[in-house]
């Protein structure tokens, strides 16, 4: 074999190149797994998806609609770029606010990320941006798109997912005023779900619904841990057949607000 | 007989695969996506917004960034069934005034008695009781105030439909009477259809007196485009050979046919005038105008598009969308607001079905903006750009009219927000012409490929422009006219009378 003269320099110089760096373990690219995303970080996109879609006013948020399970998900793109993204907004914020993000106040982490997002300037915006723009795009689906919890989907009363509606039919999504949500529109009930927020993150409650003709359905549903969620589009067994229309009413649990999501025979498969 | 293979299920390919097979002909159907009959039938198809179950049945297209301006979204269907698994179930005529520059043979006059035969085969028909749907109600009203032409059903290939409006990821209850319904049924019926799904065509090439594919197996999912693609190829040999891969795959197909370097014993597709290829398509002037508006529209109820506007050039229609949509698709927010999320963001939001009401518009792209469009291999993958596209003349300031005919306040759509559009009807990109239009690419009248006889394409790339209507009801009205030629049910020396 032989080798031409500038073939043998350049290998030369590649050699000589890296050989330092070769012997120098500290410059050895690591080929061990990336660890998954520390506590910190959690908090941080936690804090950063609470910041776009809120809970403060006591209505559900991205935590209630487990906005978390999108973010950490290495299908969804934004898993990989967690640490650069953290690492970007607190650098940022330390910098700016003198704070790490979850540090500061809901109004200053509205602030931080309208200045690393673009929206106060475009020479303050972040060179991650993009990342920043699927955090939010992730938090909107997991609440408007109810991936993982139909708590989102029911606070913008969307019927979620159902086998059909007939135009006349009471099926759909109503928001109780106080203790009772008034219902109206044809049909005898096929499926009642409730979803329930607490005044505080709850312990297991019993709850009571009351049908429009007086009849009491008592339920236990399972807290979302971590949230105010009391109920997630919760089953009530035993209501079908109830007519839909008129007053319902929900008590225990120390509910703060509540929905119910009718479905009635005049919905159902044809 | 002849051994056909189709390479594509949407509209064209599936009345391609019906009308060979019925003639006794044996057909192979190759499809990139995946057979959701099994699933549909039993009960597992989720109604769902979520992108892994979206991206199993939609794919769209990387553009290039040095060429786009502004962006333009191309998306299609993709599955056994091709577009009919996600379009609206909309089967307008287009009007005489789309056909203009259009061959010989394509008229409004020509094509009904095809737009007929495809109405009565998938039972199109407005949805019953259209006017009751308090969106609907809106919609007349809106248009009645705005000045407009009123509001009329469309025509829907919907059987059995409870409105319940989840029609665009795929009907989860089979009432959407989709290719996969209809034509593809008919083909298996006959005994001579083979469907082979998950394949994706790499290259065609000739044989002696036959054709030869080769296929990339892909897995049915776009998230890793690379992937779709990876793999040996395999290969299949037919008599004819059948181009239906749509607006964007079909032109990439033919240029990958030239220049893949090809096994021994292969030979190359025949020259064939390639200098519109991959160019000239058209966007069909898709464009959305959203409101919020103080009645209630219940937005969710009834099927995705039910009525239309007539304006001409171009129709708008009312559009139900799902919030994950709006919020998060297409970014809208209330105007004047300058970000989509936030505390106020939400609580708009709120209302958003009972108060939202959409607009699509559809028609003539705007002026210099039209055949616009134009796609490229890159590597297996089809590339999108272009350099300008605006909505047909007056059809925003109509859309807006009409929502604020109801008092309504409008909405920021991704155009004034950072000028992106989305189309979901391309056609053209391998444009018929006459036999002395000698840079068409397809012959009109049997859709042959120029130079190759036996190589037809039959879908919506052969259209030379918009339909100014939802396409597909017109691309299978051109579908049953070309098997008509090719048949000889109407022979080609008759054409075009």
């Amino acid at each position: 074999m032989t080798m031409e003269r500038r073939t043998f320099l350049w290998t030369g110089a590649i050699l000589i190149g890296t050989l330092p760096a070769g012997c120098r373990p500290w410059m050895k690219r690591d080929e061990r797994p990336e660890p998954g995303p520390s506590d910190h970080q959690k908090a941080t996109l936690a804090a950063m998806a609470e910041t776009f879609i809120p809970s403060s006013d006591g209505s559900p948020g991205a935590r209630e609609s487990d906005a978390m399970s999108l973010l950490l998900d290495p299908a969804y793109p934004v898993a990989g770029y967690v640490s650069e993204l953290v690492s970007d907004l607190d650098d940022w914020c330390r910098v700016r606010h003198f704070s790490s993000f979850v540090g500061l106040s809901p109004a200053k982490r509205e602030q931080a990320l309208e200045e690393r997002m673009g929206l106060r300037g475009r020479l303050i915006a972040s060179w991650y941006r993009p990342v920043y723009e699927g955090v939010l795009a992730l938090a909107k689906l997991s609440f408007f798109g109810g991936l993982t919890r139909a708590v989102g989907t029911t606070f913008t009363e969307f019927p979620g997912a159902s086998a059909g509606y007939a135009p006349s039919s009471a099926a759909g999504v109503y928001r109780a005023d106080g203790a009772a949500a008034t219902v109206t529109g044809a049909g005898r009930v096929s499926s009642v779900r409730v979803t329930a927020l607490g005044a505080a993150a709850p312990a297991t409650a019993t709850l009571q619904l009351v049908t429009p003709d007086g009849r009491v359905h008592t339920f236990t549903p399972a807290p979302a841990a971590g949230t105010t969620l009391l109920a997630d589009a919760q089953l009530v067994d035993g209501v079908a057949g109830t007519t839909a229309a008129g007053t319902w009413k929900l008590s225990g649990g120390n509910i703060r607000a509540w929905w119910l999501a009718i479905r009635t025979d005049l919905d159902e498969r044809t | 007989m002849a051994h056909v293979i189709v390479i594509g299920s949407g509209f064209g390919g599936s009345i391609a695969a019906k009308r060979f097979t019925e003639a006794g002909h044996t057909v192979e159907l190759l499809e990139m996506g995946e057979d959701w009959r099994g699933p549909v039938a039993r009960g597992e198809v989720p109604q769902s917004a979520d992108p892994a179950f979206l991206f199993r049945l939609l794919r769209d297209y990387p553009h290039d960034y040095l060429l786009t301006k502004p962006k333009l979204l191309v998306a299609q269907g993709m599955g056994l069934g091709g577009g009919s698994l996600v379009y609206s179930a909309i089967h307008l005529r287009a009007p005489q005034i789309a056909f203009d520059g259009w061959p010989a043979g394509y008229t409004r006059a020509h094509l009904d008695p095809y737009y007929a035969r495809v109405e009565a085969r998938l039972r199109v028909a407005p949805l019953p009781g259209v006017d009751e749907f308090p969106r609907s109600r809106a919609f007349i009203e809106g248009a009645t105030a705005a000045g407009l032409p009123r509001p009329a059903p469309n025509p829907l290939a919907l059987s059995g439909c409870t409105a319940c409006g989840w029609c665009v990821p795929l009907c989860g209850f089979g009432k959407k009477t989709t290719m996969t319904h209809t034509y593809l049924a008919d083909a298996e019926r006959t005994g001579k259809l083979t469907v082979r799904t998950r394949r994706k065509a790499a290259y065609i090439a000739r044989a002696g007196n036959r054709y030869r594919v080769a296929c990339w197996k892909t897995d049915g999912v776009q998230r890793d485009y690379q992937r779709v693609n990876d793999g040996p190829l395999v290969m299949v040999e037919g008599d004819k050979i059948v181009v239906a891969c749509g607006a964007i795959e079909s032109p990439v197909l033919l240029e990958r046919s030239l220049a893949a370097e090809l096994p021994r014993g292969w030979e190359p597709l025949r020259t064939f005038p390639t200098a519109r290829l991959g160019r000239g398509i058209d966007g069909t002037g898709d464009f959305l105008q959203g409101g919020f508006v103080p009645r209630a529209v219940d937005g969710f109820k009834g099927s995705v598009m039910m009525m239309h506007v007539d304006l001409g050039d171009f129709v708008l229609e009312d559009v139900h969308g799902i919030p994950v949509g709006a919020t998060v698709m297409l970014e809208t927010r209330p105007h004047g607001v300058n970000k989509a999320w936030g505390q106020a963001y939400k609580e708009r939001f709120r209302d958003y079905g009972r108060h939202m009401l959409g607009v699509a518009i559809i028609g003539r792209s705007g002026p210099g903006t039209a055949n616009n469009i134009s796609v490229r291999d890159k590597g297996g993958i089809a590339v999108t750009s272009t350099a300008a596209y605006t909505p047909p003349p007056g059809s925003l300031e109509a859309a807006r009219g009409l929502i604020k005919g109801l008092g309504g306040e409008l909405a920021d759509s991704p155009w004034e927000l950072s000028k992106t559009a989305f189309t979901v009807h391309p056609v053209g990109g391998c444009a018929m012409g006459d036999d002395d239009t000698t840079d068409a690419v397809v012959s009109a009248g049997d859709l042959a490929l120029r130079e190759n006889p036996g190589v037809h394409v039959i879908d919506g790339s052969v259209l030379p422009g918009s339909a100014l209507r939802n396409p597909s009801h017109t691309i299978s009205a051109v579908a049953e006219r070309a098997m008509d030629v090719i048949l000889g049910v109407h022979p080609h020396d008759r054409w075009p009378a």
